[in-house]
């Protein structure tokens, strides 16, 4: 599978978008190495404020600046943005609708690798979807990101949380694929037996298990939902309505995420049996993202046999 | 231009009473608030609101080019209600819809919601990070812009607080003037007790703060306190020594008056002492 790095993405991205609008500034707590902006900062040095290793000043400092009409990008690692400095994520940035754009790296066990749990964004998604007003975003890789980039700037005037990798994340999208903010995309679709949502870097096991999958008769869908708030609820309905089952497939815990989301809705709307695959509800720790999927259960042979299992149930509900 | 400091003393006092007034009306009517938090304030905010500190514009509560004013200890805000009122930001009429439901006076400084207020602060320490943020963004934005910050000194105990002033340090923020309530209780009671934050001027100055200290009770020393730290290249701390509760005297250094309502013979005296000063 091909690397490519979302950290590196999201600088590219704020070239990108500082072409158009110099009004961003990118907020570092000593994380600048994080997306490897270097070059960023030599070009535009007065676009970019260090406020050292310092969180929750970071966050309520990117809101001051937000709310003098620029529009910060601050960058950390996923677990010390939504975490350390949550009340600031609250109350400083999304209480007044500021224009921040908070960048999460090595958000998900396979993405925190080697680093241990401390170090990685396992309940990230859920913390920030639970705060009102955030738009809060899962990219594919790094194609994705790097558009995403231009596409939280210029298309959200409010606070969004974008979840990035370690920086050996695999490609899944052609880069030339545009990012589509609020929308659903099929991946693989063979039919109607079950839809498989995800996002992030575990497309690629979706992607794979749906051909498994595929190959024993079951006729399933992989849809990628990069949008996990606002959801696209329209469109997982309609995915949802025309397949007897689900799972979410996340590098997520299993409490919180785009699983929870789509429950959620699926409950009030269009219930159907899903099963979410993630960390269930319990820490991670070091190793390779290959060990640790093995080892905590996202893989593509834990993705077939909880399809096959949520298929049986179904129809064991249904006789 | 700067020429503050020329009102009549007399006249600002009156002000002062005033605020206090309107503050102890408000939290009797809604029968919930901190009047002790904002009575130690009461003549800071009068000094920049009505003192011609601030550089704003009431019909144009938006206006980019405004002086910006950010209180931490945001749990005083009938005080920056009071002014925001007085200076024309709102009308009168709102004064009694503090803390009810579809009321623009919030329990806390809201940015979104009242016309005047430049951040949502309350949770402590924030307010002061967010002015750093504004600070540095003016100054990029090379306006001439100001950002005064009002905190507590129970606030400091948060960590924030020093993250963000290492920032203001760095950045060498001179258009950033931190003014802190030294009343010297807090909640839980008086800030020695409570935690080793004490003393602060030492703690300043290792941060590379300018640091003066004054009674911040006497206009002239808090205007005085404003002109020397504008000639200053750095962020500048103003310790403002005061008495929490200032003004009624039933209130002064009882500390539970941080947050208590005031019965109905507390609040016709109250009233009584602060017409008295306003004669």
């Amino acid at each position: 599978m091909n690397q490519k790095s979302t950290r590196r993405a999201v600088t590219e991205g704020l070239f990108d978008v500082i072409e158009k609008d110099m009004s961003v500034v990118l907020v570092s707590s000593d994380s600048v190495g994080v997306i490897k902006a270097q070059d960023f900062i030599a070009k535009f040095p007065s676009n970019f404020i260090e406020v050292g290793i310092s969180e929750q000043a970071a966050m309520a400092i990117s809101a001051g600046i937000a709310s003098c009409g620029m529009t910060p990008v601050y960058v950390s690692y996923a677990v010390f943005a939504t975490q350390r400095a949550c009340e600031q994520l609250r109350n400083a940035v999304s209480y007044p609708k500021l224009n921040v754009k908070i960048i999460g790296a090595n958000g998900g066990m396979g993405s925190g690798e080697r680093e241990g749990v401390t170090h990685q964004g396992l309940e990230d998604l859920g913390i920030t979807r639970t705060i009102p007003g955030i738009t809060v975003l899962s990219p594919a890789d790094a194609g994705q990101v790097r558009q995403a980039m231009r596409a939280v700037t210029e298309q959200i005037d409010g606070p969004v949380y974008l979840r990035i990798g370690s920086g050996r994340d695999p490609e899944f999208w052609s880069e030339d694929t545009p990012f589509e903010f609020g929308k659903c995309r099929t991946f693989f679709d063979d039919g109607e037996d079950l839809v498989i949502f995800g996002h992030g870097f575990v497309l690629p096991y979706i992607k794979m298990a749906c051909r498994e999958l595929s190959s024993r008769g079951i006729k399933v869908r992989g849809v990628e939902v990069a949008t996990i708030k606002p959801l696209p609820e329209k469109e997982v309905l309609e995915h949802l309505g025309s397949c007897r089952a689900a799972l979410v497939v996340e590098d997520h815990t299993t409490i919180g995420g785009l699983g929870s989301a789509i429950c959620e809705t699926s409950s009030a709307f269009c219930p159907r049996r899903i099963i979410r695959i993630g960390l269930d509800d319990r820490f991670s720790e070091s190793g390779t993202p290959e060990e640790l999927f093995e080892k905590y259960g996202i893989t593509v042979h834990s993705i077939v046999e909880k399809a096959e299992e949520a298929l049986s149930n179904t129809i064991s509900i249904r006789s | 231009m700067n020429n503050y400091g020329t009102q009549c003393v007399d006249t600002l006092r009156k002000t002062a009473s005033l605020l206090r007034k309107d503050v102890l009306e408000m939290i009797y009517d809604v029968k919930d608030g901190h009047p002790g938090p904002a009575y130690s304030a009461a003549e800071i905010l009068t000094a920049l609101y009505f003192g011609g500190i601030l550089n704003v514009r009431p019909d144009s509560p938006t206006w980019e080019y405004r002086d910006r004013f950010v209180l931490s200890k945001g749990h005083a805000c009938p005080l920056l209600y009071a002014a925001l009122m007085r200076r024309g930001y709102f009308s009168e009429k709102e004064k009694y819809s503090l803390r009810k439901i579809n009321s623009r006076l919030q329990g806390h400084p809201d940015m979104v919601k009242t016309p005047g207020i430049d951040a949502t602060t309350g949770p402590l320490g924030n307010g002061l990070a967010m002015g750093v943020g504004m600070a540095w963004a003016l100054k990029h934005q090379k306006k001439t812009s100001r950002v005064f910050v009002l905190a507590g000194d129970g606030e400091l105990q948060e960590g924030i607080v020093w993250e963000a002033l290492h920032v203001a340090t760095k950045y060498s923020l001179d258009n950033l003037y931190i003014f802190i309530d030294h009343n010297k209780r807090q909640s839980g009671g008086q800030v020695s007790d409570v935690s080793g934050i004490l003393p602060l001027m030492e703690k300043f100055e290792a941060f590379r703060l300018s640091c003066r200290e004054i009674d911040g009770h006497n206009f002239k020393e808090i205007f005085s306190a404003i002109r020397e730290s504008e000639a200053e290249t750095r962020p500048s701390v103003i310790i403002c020594n005061t008495i929490k509760g200032k003004g009624i005297d039933y209130m002064e250094d009882d500390n539970s008056w941080h947050k208590r309502v005031p019965t109905e013979a507390e609040f016709i005296n109250g009233i009584r002492q602060l017409e008295g000063n306003n004669r």
